[in-house]
């Protein structure tokens, strides 16, 4: 009788390991067997929404790496600067930006500090030379944002902040391509730390994905003319305004 | 008659030739003159200028942020680097007077932002001169 009882208990495991190893999920055809089993049917796999992607190099490796920048390389730098060999208004911003921007995707050193700081430093001193060019950053900017890495995403919300001061009529410009830059921003538009009481040293480190993002609506906003608002509406139902209110 | 109430049109330095460049051309009275040769010795004075002091600031200001910047290009303060790249021209920001570019030894540019650039640990690094 014992011996009987064991035998099938020794099945039953065999049938559940098996189960296990096949990947049954929910809202799937096998559910059936689940049933039989009287077990539970685990939920549906994730989606992976929110899952970093990768990203092949980069055009801005390529170019950085065959010495194609007008960037000094050296190794003894005092700090966050770079030392450019000719003047960024004579730059034909039309080439360098959009590869500059290309370089936001990278995450390792120096690809990215080149590429931040090469962007921070055009948009500082482009001027008019900027509104032109914006047609050919969308892509580079979505593919960045598409990553949904943390410290891309942050580098990118910041980029794009400091994009829309950097000249007049930059952020009306803009308008017309909410509809790719927006969308993973509705993703992560709540993406905050709860930590209750305590302290979030993101917050202070401006590293807070939820708050860049909500700032950098805001920006949008503030630039974007009157069409804005209602434009960042359609893409982000939860996004209110902070000019109307 | 003394010599501030001389009546002065032209006074030609060198050989006497009627040449654009050694004329100085005084309205009025001599001390304008004198006013001017001051002002060359002075600016003479300022190529080979060499500081007297130095001092290490405790707090930021516009000073220290202006030393910092030209600290960072590797220049004492805009004196040398007038002195060196032989200029008189500096890029500033417009709307708060703050260095914007600086072209270093090498050759190559700096550029420095419309805000304040001198991080609080900074601050002690930084050399102000006086002369």
């Amino acid at each position: 009788m014992i011996k009987s009882q064991s035998k099938q208990q020794e099945q039953f495991k065999g049938k559940v390991t098996r189960i296990k190893r096949d990947q049954v999920f929910g809202f799937t055809v096998k559910n059936d067997v689940y049933k039989k089993l009287n077990q539970t049917v685990p939920g549906p796999p994730n989606a992976g929404a929110f899952k970093p992607r990768s990203m092949p190099p980069t055009s801005f490796r390529k170019f950085y790496e065959r010495g194609d920048f007008p960037i000094a390389l050296e190794h003894d730098t005092k700090g966050n600067k770079i030392a450019w060999k000719v003047e960024i208004e004579k730059l034909d911003y039309h080439h360098y930006l959009p590869l500059f921007f290309d370089g936001l995707c990278e995450t390792p050193h120096p690809y990215e500090f080149f590429a931040r700081q090469g962007v921070h430093d055009m948009l500082e001193h482009g001027g008019s030379k900027i509104l032109p060019v914006i047609p050919q950053l969308i892509i580079p900017i979505k593919n960045a944002l598409g990553m949904r890495n943390h410290k891309v995403l942050c580098t990118t919300l910041k980029v794009l902040q400091h994009l829309v001061v950097s000249a007049d009529l930059v952020g009306e410009a803009l308008v017309p391509y909410y509809r790719q830059i927006l969308p993973v921003m509705n993703i992560f538009k709540n993406k905050n730390l709860n930590s209750g009481d305590g302290i979030d040293y993101s917050q202070q480190k401006r590293e807070n994905v939820g708050d860049l993002i909500q700032e950098t609506l805001e920006v949008f906003e503030r630039h974007g003319g009157d069409d804005a608002f209602i434009n960042i509406k359609y893409m982000i139902p939860t996004y209110e305004s902070c000019m109307l209110n | 008659m003394s010599d501030e109430e001389l009546p002065c049109t032209s006074v030609e330095f060198g050989s006497g030739t009627s040449s654009r460049n050694s004329t100085v051309t005084v309205n009025g009275s001599l001390k304008c003159l004198r006013l001017e040769l001051s002002l060359i010795t002075t600016m003479a004075d300022v190529a080979v200028m060499q500081p007297k002091s130095m001092m290490r600031p405790k707090v930021w200001d516009e000073e220290v942020e202006e030393a910092y910047r030209f600290q960072l290009a590797g220049y004492r303060d805009a004196i040398e680097y007038k002195q060196v790249k032989n200029t008189e021209h500096i890029d500033r920001w417009p709307h708060n007077g703050y260095v914007k570019k600086l072209q270093r030894r090498d050759g190559c540019f700096y550029y420095y932002n419309k805000t304040r650039e001198c991080p609080d640990k900074e601050i002690h690094k930084t050399k102000v001169y006086s002369y």
